[in-house]
Parts: structure tokens; sequence; C-alpha cells
């Protein structure tokens, strides 16, 4: 047990507990970047933040709930430096759980230059989010409108039977935004 | 001796700007039933805490007076106890348990949002609020009214601070009294929070996302609040005031709202055909100006760069006007300038332009008129609602015109007509789901085109139209919801189309005996 | 000053053979190049006392703008970039790097090691430092401005909205980001492998086992922070969307990633104040620690309680109830080991033998008026009452509770406790307790009345509020100079403690207990070279 192979005893283990914690800060570093589609995934659960599906769903609802009839509003926004007009083309619709319903929401360009909107759904109560389920959305692609050219465009939906008795009025959001020159191809 | 008398004196003027007994030390009760709660849960969490705090300082300045060194205390030896530390771990547990049943109480309450009777949007932007109601056609900005002169102190002005110094604004925020009031919050830019203390009532307002919360306020008056999430410079001057009105009060009120809206729309009109004279567009431009760009152009139009760029010599206020005028109306994405097309009337934004482009040395001589605001931005004629409104009606005047005429179910129709108007009704009723090609969307959604129902017995497919799918929900019973002739219509039309062929024409008649059984 | 020190323990070191060390340089380049544990303690406590200074001046300058209503000083957005910057440097610049000084110089000789483990990395770990901080005060000469967007740097806010000074401030959070987790990895290998034969973990100091349990905070956390400045980055400039709505992204989800960091940072910042403060109570209370083991649980279990409470810094952001209520018990939960801690303090005092030396003082105050911050930190649990609360100076009052009157004091308490053994001299015992007395005062004058202002309604970061704020922010005002004037005794007491004073002995206080007072006052420049046998 001399002093150099004593010495050469601790840097050897010293490195060895280096490894492992630098291993420890890539890991966590990585971590941080995982929790961008563990969020995701923890709002799809729990409707955190109303952030509903993001891709067309196929109906699977069994049977509608004729004896509950649920309110669903809409609303619409346009983001800063998006010169669209763009509203609901009805306030607010009742359904019953498992009933598709199919409505339209009017976009117009009213400026004279092409511009690409996006429209991102947000659904209130949050907890109702989950139960929302949009059959056909524009909201799914990117809408493409030249200068002064108007459309309208149709959303269709159900709201799950399993939705929580508690809630018998939806909020559905669209905010607007201009991804001209943001769009991936 | 003097100088103590002094250090009295100006220490006294400390309180010369206001009473003691004016200052609030605790938490506003509020006026709302939750706004009580909390502040009952709030006492009591503090009554524990004091209660705590008591006894733990007590027995520590017990130690610091009895067990003193300086007194000829000698130290004990004890450093463990486990029936101790069990003890003081239990002890917390339970009073815990006890604040937290009362809080979750609460909370389950403040998050029922259900069974609103009127429904507002609150968007926030920088810096100023937005309302809109959900049921009437009434929206409109609220800004801070509390003058310039009266806060900007750093540049020598000295006016002296009002009643509600900060806490004002031009256009109130009115709900009625003793009903279930539901926010939904949002923002346009950053994150704001929406809070109103007396309501107990505090929710962020996220870009893209909507929050809801709810108030039911049994008293009417002014209650007053602020934004509470730093969203940038002007943080500190968006503040918040409801006025809840008695019920008679508010649909007065309403009623109001309706008439100015009406009165705006015929002033727009209005302003396009007139010629305003330059002294007049710079006059009006100077006050638009300083309400609504001097908080970050600055009076002096230097700007705060680079956020806020200088409209002195800019080549935005120097060069293209419509250039200057789109940036005015609609903003800039991506960064703090909003779009002021719906804040402002035409008028305004022509007279901001003029202004713009002529203060400061600026001196382009350019005299800009309402209808030049509106060529600048294109084709936008009429303002949003009443463009929907429009909209709505000549849907439902469409309908109106096909209903009115009585139908007459004895009537036999060509091949051509039944199928032209099959055509339309198929576009309108069913072609979201069936899709115009007929190929559907299956699963949920299947195909028309060579489908069994379409080219089998003309008895099912008709009641599968009439009375809607036994097997799948999606498919809506359109017997109440289109004549019988527009049944006949589009049964025809179905059986027709995308190469179907079956050379069935079903006329009213049968969809007549059909709905019969 | 710092050429005294040089030659004070200069002299010293003479007895240094130690064949793997360098000897000592001189004049700047000792600073520069050094490796030492010692050396680099005092750079990063210099350090983080000059930050403290600079973000306190920030901290003046936000008081003289809110001593009366209006704006009287500083426009609106220079007022953001000051609390923005006030707090980063605090966090980050003043508080933190304190705590790491503390570490690199009591923690080998706490546990018998020659240095740290790693004495090139920590060179590099503090030099980084000024560097970092410079660039992050630079920004306020750029055009851009300094940050403006708060401490907790909130997208969009600091994205889309930023003044242009995202970049910077990115790049300023990497450095300081790297530097905390070399030094984290520095003194969890200086403790995994350098204690001294017969030092168990159960018998390490309390000191020790606190900074041990920090600095894997530390290395779980601070990368977090790198990443989520990362995305702040590319959201900025590099057209991503993670917290952009319109390319599909939540702003909401920046903040839930933000305080999985942020509120482990909370217990970095706390932690080590426990352990100096368990260190100095039973020295002055002639007794030992009372309930060792359950310290060391209770601060494992705070430790661990702080990965799941995160959302209780974001209640009005709308989660959903459930999500609501687990984040309100979690946060409840931790009143229980922080209530065990201070019981175990009050139980060590409970029928000691008490002095009052200055860092007792200190320590006593901390215990008191720490507990108050965690009482407020109990209300603010509370989710329905914290929809009042949420981002009021109420607020503001509680955390400077736990992190001035906490950390700070406790920082205070530990200088002053190890100042004779790192200058060899006993520091003013009278300028002490005059620095004492006047910060008690004037800190509760600061940062009491803040209470009532956040109760009564006063939001945060407002440069200008209603009137009838008006007379306390002029006592909250009047109380931060007078504590910010107060810190100048502080200094004087350093720097005369340098110059000179009474000769100290190597133990100087009589019921201290640990190995660093075995060896000669000042420290010699090697200590424990070959390691003590502990039994």
């Amino acid at each position: 047990m001399n002093k150099g192979t004593e010495q050469k005893n601790i840097q050897s283990s010293n490195s060895k507990v280096v490894k492992k914690l630098v291993l420890i800060v890539f890991g966590m570093f990585g971590f941080g970047f995982a929790l961008v589609p563990l969020y995701d995934v923890f709002c799809d659960i729990t409707g955190l933040n109303g952030k509903t599906n993001g891709a067309s769903v196929a109906y699977a609802a069994d049977g509608i709930d004729t004896s509950r009839i649920i309110t669903v509003q809409f609303i619409s926004r346009t983001a800063q430096g998006i010169p669209w007009q763009f509203e609901p083309m009805e306030r607010e619709v009742k359904v019953h759980p498992g009933e598709v319903k199919f409505v339209k929401f009017y976009a117009k360009n009213e400026s004279n230059r092409d511009i690409i909107g996006q429209a991102v759904p947000s659904v209130s109560p949050g907890l109702a989010a989950a139960y929302f389920q949009k059959i056909e959305c524009f909201c799914f692609t990117q809408q493409p409108l030249k200068g002064g050219e108007e459309v309208e465009m149709g959303l269709q939906f159900y709201v799950d039977p399993e939705l929580s008795e508690d809630i018998s009025t939806l909020t559905l959001s669209y905010t607007l935004y201009d991804v001209t020159g943001k769009v991936d191809s | 001796m003097k100088r103590r008398n002094l250090s009295w004196l100006a220490l006294g003027s400390l309180f010369s700007s206001s009473v003691w007994a004016d200052m609030q030390l605790n938490l506003t009760k509020g006026v709302t039933e939750i706004s009580r709660e909390v502040y009952d849960l709030h006492m009591l969490v503090m009554y524990i805490c004091t209660a705590i705090g008591i006894v733990v300082f007590g027995a520590m300045f017990w130690s610091m007076v009895f067990h003193r060194k300086s007194k000829g205390a000698k130290a004990a030896d004890f450093h463990e106890s486990t029936k101790v530390e069990i003890l003081w771990t239990a002890i917390p547990i339970v009073i815990l348990i006890a604040m937290a049943v009362p809080a979750t109480k609460t909370l389950i309450a403040m998050e029922n949002n259900d069974n609103a009777d009127v429904t507002i949007q609150v968007t926030g932007s920088q810096w100023k609020w937005h309302y809109k109601y959900f049921d009437q056609d009434i929206e409109f900005y609220s800004v801070l009214s509390t003058p310039r002169d009266q806060y900007e102190n750093q540049n020598g002005s000295s006016a002296e601070k009002g009643e509600n110094y900060l806490l004002e604004v031009d256009n109130h925020l009115v709900i009625p009294v003793n009903k279930k009031v539901r926010f939904l919050i949002t923002s346009d830019d950053v994150i704001h929070a929406w809070w109103v203390p007396a309501f107990a009532v505090k929710q962020d307002a996220n870009p893209g996302f909507i929050n809801e919360a709810w108030t039911n306020v049994p008293e009417p008056g002014i209650y007053r609040g602020q934004c509470a999430e730093l969203c940038g410079k002007d943080h500190g001057f968006m503040p918040i005031v409801v006025e809840v009105k008695s019920e008679a009060d508010y649909a007065a009120w309403i009623e109001e709202q309706h008439q100015m809206t009406a009165n705006a729309a015929a002033a727009e009109k209005a302003s396009l055909n007139a010629s305003v004279s330059m002294d007049e567009l710079m006059q009006l431009g100077e006050t638009t100006y300083v309400a609504y760009c001097a908080a970050c152009h600055q009076v002096s139009g230097a700007g705060l760069p680079p956020a806020f760029p200088a409209l002195k010599g800019s080549p935005v206020a120097l060069g293209d006007i419509s250039t200057h005028i789109n940036t005015v109306f609609n903003g800039k994405a991506g960064t703090g300038m909003q779009g002021y097309g719906k804040q402002l009337s035409l008028k305004q934004i022509a007279a901001v332009v003029t202004y713009e482009r002529n203060a400061w040395g600026n001196n382009t001589g350019d005299a800009v008129q309402a209808s030049d605001v509106q060529s600048a931005v294109g084709g936008a004629e009429q303002s949003m609602s009443e463009k929907v409104t429009d909209e709505v009606k000549a849907v439902v005047d469409d309908v109106v015109a096909q209903v009115a005429p009585a139908e007459d179910l004895t009537k036999e129709y060509s091949h051509d007509e039944l199928m032209k108007m099959g055509e339309e009704v198929y576009m309108t009723a069913c072609a979201a789901c069936h899709q115009a090609s007929g190929a559907g969307l299956p699963p949920a959604f299947p195909a028309l085109k060579d489908s069994a129902v379409a080219k089998g017995d003309i008895a099912v497919h008709l009641d599968m139209v009439i009375n809607g799918s036994k097997k799948n929900p999606a498919m809506a019973a359109f017997g109440s919801q289109l004549t019988k002739t527009q049944i006949a219509a589009v049964v025809t039309y179905e059986r027709n189309a995308w190469g179907n062929n079956t050379g069935d024409l079903v006329q009213p008649a049968a969809v007549d005996a059909a709905s019969a059984k | 000053m710092t050429t005294d020190v040089i030659e004070q323990e200069s002299h010293d070191s003479h007895d240094d053979h130690h064949d793997d060390s360098h000897g000592k340089m001189t004049g700047i380049k000792r600073w520069l190049y050094t490796t030492n544990h010692k050396d680099i303690g005092t750079l990063y406590l210099w350090f983080s006392f000059i930050m403290f200074l600079t973000g306190g001046a920030m901290a003046m300058v936000i008081r003289a703008e809110l001593f009366q209503p209006g704006l009287q000083i500083v426009e609106p957005d220079f007022f953001n970039q000051l609390t923005t910057v006030h707090g980063l440097i605090m966090v980050f610049g003043a508080i933190m790097p304190a705590f790491t000084g503390f570490a690199n110089w009591m923690i080998p000789m706490m546990i018998g090691a020659p240095d740290m483990a790693l004495p090139r990395m920590n060179n590099w770990s503090f030099w980084i430092l000024p560097f970092d901080f410079a660039i992050l005060i630079g920004s306020f000469f750029m055009e851009s401005g300094a940050p403006n967007f708060g401490w907790t740097f909130y997208a969009p806010l600091s994205t889309t909205y930023s003044n242009g000074s995202t970049a910077f401030f990115v790049f300023a959070v990497h450095i300081m980001g790297i530097s905390s987790i070399m030094g984290a990895i520095n003194i969890v290998v200086t403790i995994m492998n350098l204690r001294a034969p017969g030092m168990t973990y159960m018998k390490m100091p309390l000191f020790v086992w606190t900074f041990f349990i920090t600095a894997y905070l530390l290395i779980a956390v601070m990368p977090v922070l790198a990443g989520v400045v990362t995305m702040l980055l590319t959201d900025t400039y590099f057209g991503t969307s993670f917290f952009d709505a319109a390319g599909g992204g939540d702003p909401v989800m920046f903040q839930h990633i933000f305080w999985f960091f942020g509120h482990p940072e909370v217990y970095i910042m706390i932690l080590p104040a426990f352990g100096i403060v368990s260190t100095i109570i039973p020295a002055f209370s002639r007794k030992p620690l009372f309930g060792y083991a359950s310290m060391v649980y209770a601060t494992s279990s705070i430790a661990l309680l702080s990965f799941i409470v995160w959302a209780h810094h974001m209640f009005t952001t709308g989660m959903p109830l459930f999500g609501e209520l687990f984040f309100m018990y979690c946060t409840m939960l931790i009143a229980v080991p922080t209530g065990v801690k201070v019981f175990n303090w009050v139980a060590t005092m409970w029928r000691g033998s008490l002095s009052f030396e200055t860092p007792m003082l200190f320590s006593l105050a901390f215990v008191i008026l720490f507990t108050i911050g965690g009482f407020s930190g109990l209300m603010l649990a509370m989710t329905p009452v914290d929809f009042q609360y949420h981002d009021t100076y109420f607020v503001v009052a509680h955390f400077h509770y736990v992190l001035v009157t906490g950390s700070l004091f406790s920082i205070f308490a530990g200088a002053y406790y190890w100042l004779p053994k790192w200058t060899g001299h006993m520091y003013s015992e009278s300028l002490g307790k005059w620095h004492f007395w006047c910060s008690l005062i004037s800190v509760n004058l600061l940062f009491f009345p803040m209470h009532f202002l956040g109760l009564a309604g006063m939001p945060r970061r407002i440069p200008d509020y209603a009137l009838q704020f008006a007379d306390f922010n002029k006592w909250v005002s009047i109380g931060g100079f007078a504590f910010g004037l107060s810190q100048l005794i502080f200094l004087v007491v350093v720097i005369k403690c340098i110059k000179g004073g009474e000769k100290a002995a190597a133990k100087p206080w009589d019921g201290a207990e640990g190995l660093e007072w075995t060896v000669a006052s000042p420290a010699p420049y090697h200590t424990f070279s070959t390691p003590p046998k502990i039994d």
C-alpha cells in the first residue's frame, strides 16, 4: 500500500463516479426534451389545457344518449397580424352525447396578399377536451387563401357519451394564426 | 433636542399622503360566496400558523432566556428521542389534513363552471383587455384611462393623481347582479392574468388556449383588479374594472350598447364619403396617437428601440402609404405591433396615419382619408359582425325560399329535375359525411357509391334517409329536416350518381308513403 | 486586501511537502491557475459577495422607483430589466456561488480530505462564472437592453415578444448551468471517495449531508434548465414551436418544464442553509444536534418531494381539478419534514447552554424568519387561496423571507462562524452585532409589509401602483435602503478581519465540533495530506 497506488485507486474510482454523474447529466438533459412528448401524452389523457385530438378519429361511441343535451359553443379569434375574417356560422349547437354534428366556420382573407392560416383549437373545460372528438376538422390542415378569397370550413364532431355528468356546456375556441412562410412541406 | 423634533417631523410626513385607516392590511373578504370562503380559509391557515408560531417561537425564546450560558446554564446531553420525533411528525400531518379538507371543498366549488347565465370572452393583449359578450353582438376594448401626465413623473409632469389612479378604464366590463357569469379567458400575444380580488377570480390568459372562471356577484357596484402576470413593459398599466348592474340596468346597458354599435357603423359608412381637412386629421390623429400608440412609440415619436421602433424619420412613416396603413390596420405578426383595425374606426386610423406622416418633422404632406384606409386594406367593406350576420341571414333566406312554396306531393318530376335538385340537397345535407364523390369516410361514414343501400331496395334506402340508421348513430334522420320533395330528389340522386345508374326515379309521393309507415 | 491573504497564508504553507501539488504562485496567476480548494472557495465567496452588492444595487433602484406612486426614475421597460437581472444575479450569482464557496472551503476539511476530488475542474467551474455574469450584466449596455421577461422567463414573452436579449440570456444560463453542474459533480465525487477512513455516511457532519443532497439535486435539474432554455433559443431564432400555439406548441408547457427545474432549485438554495444552521446552533448551545438521523431523512425527503410539487407555481394556468388537488396535497406534505427540522433545532437549543455570538444570532434569526417564510409558503400551497396570493407582493414577501432571511442569513452566520478559521483572526464582535441588528430590523421593515401589500392586492413586477399601496411602499423602500447600507458593515468586518485582529485559536468556539477545528487557524494551505483517523 504505497502512496502511489492509493492515489491511482482513488483516481480510478473518481473517474467511475464522474462517468456515472455525467451520464445522469446527459440523461436529465434528454429528459428535459422528453418532457415535450410526455406532456402531450399527459395532456391527451387528462385534457390538460383543453388540447383536443390533432388528427381525425373514427366514430366510436356506442349509441346516442338522448337523455342528455350538451351545449357546444364556438368561439373564434384571429391572432394578431392575420387580416382574416374568421367566424363560426353558428354560435352554439345543442347535441346529445354520441350524436354526430356538422358545423361550419367562415373565413375570408381580407387583404390582397395570399396567406396560409392555421386554426388551433382549445376546449374548455379542459376535462371535457378528451371527450370532444373531431371526425373531420379544418384545423387538421393548413388553410391557404388567396387575397380576397373566402371559404366555408367544416367541422364534424361528436361528444363522447362518457363525458362526465357534471359538464353540460363545452366551449370550443379556435385561434387562427398566420403561418405563411413557416409551412411544413 | 431640535434635531430630534425634526426627525419626528420627517417621520410624520411619511404618513402625509393618506390616512392609516384607509390602508387595507388583510386579504379582502370580497363580495361573492366563493371569495368569502377563500377569506375564511385564509384566516384559518393564518390562525393555525400563528398558533404553531407561538408554540415554537415560545420554546425558542424560553431557551434563549432561561438556558443562557451567561446565566450559568449547563447543557444537557440528550440528542435523540424517537417518541418525540414521531409526535412532531404526526401532529403536523393531522393539522394539514384539517386544512386540506375545507380547501378541497372550496376548490371544487370554484372549478364548477357549468350552468352559466352569461358568458363573456375575455382576451388580454399588450396592454389592454377585450371583452366580448357571447350571446350579444357586443364587444369592446377596455384601456387604462388614467391620463399620462398623472404617472409620467419622470418627464417632469406633476398632475395630481386621481382617486382611482391606475385602476380606471375607459370601458367597464358590465355584468348583471345575481347571475352566474362565466369568463372564457385567453390572450392575443403573451400570457396575462385576469384578476378581480373581490371575486377571488384569477386566471391566466394563455395565447391559443382558453381558460374558464366564473363568478356570481350579489351586490351591484364597481370592482377593480389588475393584470397579474408579467406581460411586458406596461404590465402595471392594464387594470380591470367590472361594473355589476341590477338586472334592469343591465338590460338597459345592453340596449344602449346595441344602439352605439349601430351608430358607430353608420358613422363609419359616413366617414367613407367625407373628406376631412388636414387640421382636423392632425388633431384627431394626435389624440388617437397619444391614447393608443404613445405607450410604445412614445409621444416624441422616438420609440423605444429595438422593440418599439421610432416613427420619427422611419421608413414606414415616410414610405409607401398603403404599407403604413396596413401595418396600423393589421399589425405585424411576431412583434409587439398589434392590428388596430378592430379597435379604431377607419377615420381614426386615417387620422393617426396622417399624424404619423406629418408630425415630428416627418412632413410628408400626405392627408389620408377613411376611404384611403379602406382601399388600402382590401375589401373590408363591412365591419366584421355585420358581415357575419349577413352571411347567416343569406343562409337562412335560402332555406326559407326553398321551404316556402307549399309542397305538391303529387307532382311528378323528370329525371333531370330530380337529379339537379338532388345534387343540391346532397351537397348541403350529405356531402359533409358521405363526401361529394360519394366515397364516404369509412368506417364511420360508408361510401354510397356502389353501396348496398343505394343500389338495393328503394324502401330500405328511403327508410334510412327518413328515419336514420339504427346501427350507426352518425346517420341522422332527415325526415324532419328535409322536405319530401328534397328527400325524393336526394335519393334519386344517390341511386343514379357516381355510376350507380340504377335508373330509379323516386317521386315525392313515394316518400310520403314511406314516411307514413 | 487580497494580497494580505496571500501573505498571511504563504507564511503558513512553508511546511508544504505534498508532492502532487504545484507550489503556490504569486499575484494574479495564483488565483487564475489555482486548484486549491481553499483558494477557489475564497474566490467563490468574494465573487458571490460582489454579485450580491451588484444585485442589491439593482434592488435599490427598484425600491427607489417604488418609493412613491408615479414613474419617477426609470422607464417601465428598464424596470423590468432590473427586476429580471436582480433575480438572476441573486439566485445564480450570489446565493448559489456562496454555497459552492462554503462547500469548497469546508467539505474537504470536514471529511478529512486533502482537497476536492477534481481540482482542475474546480478551477474551471469557478472561472467561467465571472465571464458569464459579465455577459449577463453587459447586456444592459447593448441596444436590445438586458433580459426584461422576469427571472422565470415565461414564453412567449421571452421568445416571440422578447426585446432581443434572449440569445445572450440563454448563453449566460447555459454557462452558469455548466458551472453549477461541474461544481456539483465535484462535491459528490469528493464526498463519495475522499472521506477519511472511518467516516461513514451517517458519521458525516450534517453540513456535508445537505451539500451532498443539494449536489444531487443540481445534477438532476440543471440539465433540465439547460434543456428548456435551449428550446427557448430554438423557438426564438430557429423556427421551432415548442411553446408557440400556432405551431402546435403550448406556452404552459414552458412553465411545467421550467418549474420542474425551478422547484428543486428553490431547495438547492435552502438545503445548504439548513446544513450551516445545523452546524452553528449545536456549537453555541453546547449540545449535540438533536435528531441527527431524522435531519438526514428529512433533508432527503424534502429533496425527493421537491420533484413532485412544481405545479404549485402555476395553479392559475388552468389545470384540471385533480391536478390542482394533487399538487396542493404534495406541497402541504413538504411542511412535515420542514417542520421536523425546525423542531429539531428548537430541541437542540432546549436546555442547552446558550451564548449569542454573531453566528448564533444570525442562525436564530434564520430559524424564526425562515419559519415565517415557511408559514406563508403553507398558505400559498392552499390552491383556493393561492388564486388570491398568486403573483402579488405576498409571494414576493414569501420568497424573500426564505431566500434573504433564510439562505442569506445562513450565509452570514456561516461566514462569521468560519471567518476565524479562514483568516486566522477573530472578527470584530461588536461590528458583527451591529451588522446583525441593523440587518434584522431593516430586513423586516423591508419584507414584512410586503405581506400586507400583497394581501391588499398589489401585483408583483409593476413599476407603479395605485394610491392605497403608497404608505407601505414607502416603508418597504426605507427598509430596503437601510438593509442595503447595513451590508456595507459586513464588508468592513471582513476586510478588518483579513487585515488583522485578535489571533484566532485553532478552535475559537468552545462548543464547536468537527475536523475543521483540529487544524490551525488560519487553515494551512494544505490540510489533511494524511487522512485523520475517525472512530
